[in-house]
């Protein structure tokens, strides 16, 4: 894990975890200080640190259709009153027209995450356009930060 | 994700068993939830509702609790606080 003022600048923290679900407490457990020191409250925290983790197991899932070979970078940036997280994955680009949450009414196992990262975070954006892989960018803006 | 496999395969054996009238799973163990977890529980209910069982969840932590708020699942699923409350009735 590394502080880096690389292109997401001095408030930024990059981890890189192959892709697989036993290495994603390695994510959570450093999101979720980052999380409160930005001035996030507990709550909202526990919930970001949800919805990357969502994002993580997508990622494991359908990029990388459960290869463990793959690698996921994550950078979580403190900056300009919004905190973001960019995941970067090297398996199949992410098709956002194929990205939906499900209809919550239809209670059946599967496709929450989705709906977690949507509901959790301001924008979501799958940026498909560099190389092989997708970039994922989570935004949360820190003036909805609650106590 | 990591743990969601070993839970559906003992629920898999619980099941294969039956003769019980009720699942009641204690979480007060699990601090951490993420949608697998989610996904497995509601492949228990909806094993239980083919059998005629009735599942309860017991002693959610608040981290959980509010997973299960997210999905919007929390009226779906019976949840009491503790062991004795869950037994209530059955």
């Amino acid at each position: 894990m590394t502080g880096t003022d690389g292109p997401y600048g001095l408030n930024s923290v990059t981890l890189t975890v192959p892709s697989q679900p036993k290495y994603l407490y390695i994510v959570r457990s450093a999101l979720y200080p980052l999380l409160l020191g930005a001035g996030f409250g507990k709550r909202d925290a526990r919930r970001i640190v949800l919805a990357v983790d969502e994002a993580c197991s997508n990622i494991i899932r359908h990029a990388y259709e459960e290869d463990p070979s793959g690698t996921i970078t994550v950078t979580a940036t403190d900056a300009a009153g919004q905190f973001t997280v960019r995941l970067r994955d090297y398996g199949r680009k992410a098709d956002p027209s194929s990205i939906a949450p499900r209809n919550l009414e239809d209670v059946r196992p599967g496709g929450l995450g989705t709906h977690f990262m949507g509901q959790v975070f301001d924008t979501v954006t799958y940026d498909t356009s560099e190389g092989e892989g997708t970039l994922l960018i989570l935004e949360k803006k820190k003036q909805q930060v609650k106590a | 994700m990591n743990t969601s496999p070993d839970v559906r395969k003992n629920l898999g054996e619980v099941f294969r068993q039956g003769g019980a009238r009720a699942l009641l799973i204690d979480l007060s163990g699990v601090r951490y939830m993420d949608s697998s977890g989610i996904a497995t529980l509601v492949e228990a209910m909806q094993n239980c509702m083919k059998r005629g069982m009735r599942l309860r969840l017991v002693a959610l932590s608040p981290p959980v609790r509010d997973v299960f708020e997210l999905a919007r699942l929390a009226s779906v699923f019976e949840i009491f606080p503790g062991v004795n409350e869950a037994t209530t009735g059955l």
